[in-house]
């Protein structure tokens, strides 16, 4: 099954609806780029998706699961999430930080197995960060702590994962960093990984497909990359 | 020797031992193991020692060590809870809350509420509706001081209240009060040392059930959903446990400031941490040995001046304080 999210006839809003998704399947092993304009509801999609605001009517399902059956334990093993910006907690150490990613898999304390700590290193020596573990999240970068964000998103190993713009805060040489450490997390583990993004350019360069919100008759549409027209970009009102 | 949160932990459980049979050895009978021993399992009340030991010094020691945990854990609890390192169960009001009812509880004349049950329900009652209305109140303000301001003006109101309440107080029951509200640990009998026992360990025993959300709180409320816990499920717990602690103490020992704010600052200082297993263990050690060594100055005072509780632990956490707010505001 390549599927891991079906849409039908969702209608993404909280008091009013923002757009419908008549029919979409999110896949494995793609990088999503979510495009559209300010306020034209990339947040609310990504917070409906999560369970943290409702979705006004038809269906999602999660890994062939009803949205509204999965339990927010189990919603933490399939979805996760990475905000635009980390802000760093005084004392919280890389390290602790990224192993707060395997919160669902621990036992009421919180308590961190071996495995848990092996999983962690090993992304973090992935990510070529291991200078990252003893510092202070409070004191690093904002591009040290969106990796640190995505290194987390991964511990959490789930099958899908959601980023909203994670790099509107980050200098060019960070986003080409992030967007192409997102296209190789999404080949090598075969998930499903949607951002949201303005910047176009590199979204071209490194993602498989693109959602794009459609302002002018409010509907989520999905154009393979190499599909994408500049002229079909302007039509829609982006 | 490496330090490690495991070190320090031992560290301070050493030092607290210490501390407490100091503690518990300050005045004229000298320490013996045996005599505490059968003070408290073997009691006879006609050999005065005995005596001493079991309503006066075994009593102060233990609650010395109960308050300074409590509030200290309490103050974990808030400053987490509501992301400000400034929190603490005295500058949030909720102390106030169950100086209030235990007030109008004293002062009221009736015999029922005059009793340990009766204060200690009222103290308990006043702790968390005054929690509550420190929660209601942070959905409108977003500032932390703000936050503080009002838990500020939440006591002077009270105290105010409670100033007026003494003016029609008969001259007896105004003394007790007067006496409570200086804070001390001399107020507590062997007898009651049993109920306070029991709520503190259920107090402690629901900690267990916090420590993961709390440390996923760091992240903020959205970040912990995400990672599967659903924090609007805890946050009574979270309000309700402080409370208890902050209100048990307070019927017991009058209302104690300054412990519940510095300490879980100190504690973080020491552990740089932010995993709460090592904050609220480290906190409660911290706590309780600073309670002692304050509880330890009065009683090394005594002959010369009789310094209230309150004077000592505003002397040391005033300080302490204002370093806080020139670090982090």
């Amino acid at each position: 099954m390549k599927e891991l999210i079906t849409f039908e006839n969702t209608e993404i809003g909280f008091k009013e609806t923002l757009f419908t998704i008549p029919k979409l399947n999110l896949e494995r092993g793609k990088l999503y780029s979510l495009i559209g304009k300010n306020a034209a509801g990339k947040s609310t999609f990504f917070q409906s998706l999560l369970g943290i605001i409702p979705f006004k009517s038809g269906k999602i399902n999660i890994n062939q699961l009803e949205m509204s059956s999965i339990s927010a334990l189990e919603k933490a093993k399939l979805i996760a999430f990475v905000a635009s910006k980390f802000d760093g907690v005084q004392h919280l150490s890389g390290l602790e930080y990224v192993l707060l990613g395997r919160s669902p898999y621990t036992n009421f304390l919180g308590k961190t197995s071996e495995n848990d700590l092996e999983i962690v290193k090993s992304i973090f020596q992935n990510f070529q960060i291991t200078h990252l573990e003893q510092k202070e999240t409070l004191k690093m970068s904002d591009g040290e702590r969106q990796i640190l964000s995505i290194a987390k998103a991964l511990a959490q190993e789930s099958k899908v994962i959601l980023l909203d713009e994670p790099s509107a805060f980050l200098d060019y040489s960070n986003r080409i960093k992030v967007l192409s450490l997102l296209k190789q997390i999404a080949f090598e583990k075969d998930i499903c990984i949607v951002q949201s993004s303005h910047d176009l350019e590199i979204c071209l360069e490194y993602s498989t497909d693109f959602l794009i919100i459609n302002s002018k008759n409010s509907e989520l549409i999905l154009t393979e990359n190499s599909n994408l027209k500049k002229e079909f970009l302007i039509q829609i009102g982006f | 020797m490496k330090i490690t949160h495991r070190n320090i932990i031992l560290f301070l459980t050493v030092c607290l031992v210490f501390l407490s049979f100091l503690h518990l050895n300050n005045g004229k009978i000298n320490f013996d193991f045996g005599l505490i021993f059968k003070s408290i399992f073997n009691f006879n009340d006609s050999i005065q020692q005995e005596i001493i030991f079991r309503e006066i010094r075994f009593p102060r020691t233990i609650i010395a060590i109960f308050a300074g945990t409590g509030l200290s854990i309490a103050g974990v609890l808030l400053q987490t809870f509501f992301n400000n390192p400034l929190a603490g169960p005295s500058v949030l009001g909720i102390t106030s809350g169950s100086s209030l009812f235990v007030a109008l509880s004293v002062l009221s004349g009736f015999e029922l509420f005059s009793t340990d049950l009766g204060i200690t329900f009222s103290a308990l009652f006043g702790a968390f509706t005054f929690s509550l209305l420190i929660l209601l109140f942070s959905y409108f303000v977003k500032s932390a001081v703000s936050l503080l301001l009002i838990g500020m003006m939440l006591a002077s109101f009270t105290s105010a209240i409670i100033q007026i309440l003494q003016l029609t107080t008969p001259a007896n029951q105004l003394k007790v009060f007067t006496l409570w509200g200086f804070g001390s640990l001399q107020q507590i009998s062997f007898n009651q040392l049993f109920f306070v026992s029991i709520v503190f360990l259920l107090g402690i025993s629901l900690l267990t059930i916090l420590i993961k959300p709390l440390n996923l709180l760091v992240l903020g409320e959205k970040q912990a959903q995400i990672l599967g816990i659903n924090i609007s499920n805890f946050k009574f717990v979270i309000i309700g446990v402080s409370s208890l602690f902050a209100g048990l103490i307070t019927a017991y020992c009058g209302p104690i400031s300054f412990i519940g704010l510095a300490v879980p600052n100190i504690c973080k200082q020491l552990f740089k941490t932010q995993n709460h297993l090592i904050l609220i263990l480290g906190s409660a050690l911290i706590g309780a040995l600073l309670l002692l060594i304050c509880d330890l100055i009065i009683m090394y005072l005594e002959p010369i001046m009789l310094i209230p509780l309150n004077g000592i632990t505003a002397l040391i956490g005033s300080p302490i304080v204002v370093w806080i707010i020139l670090k982090k505001f």
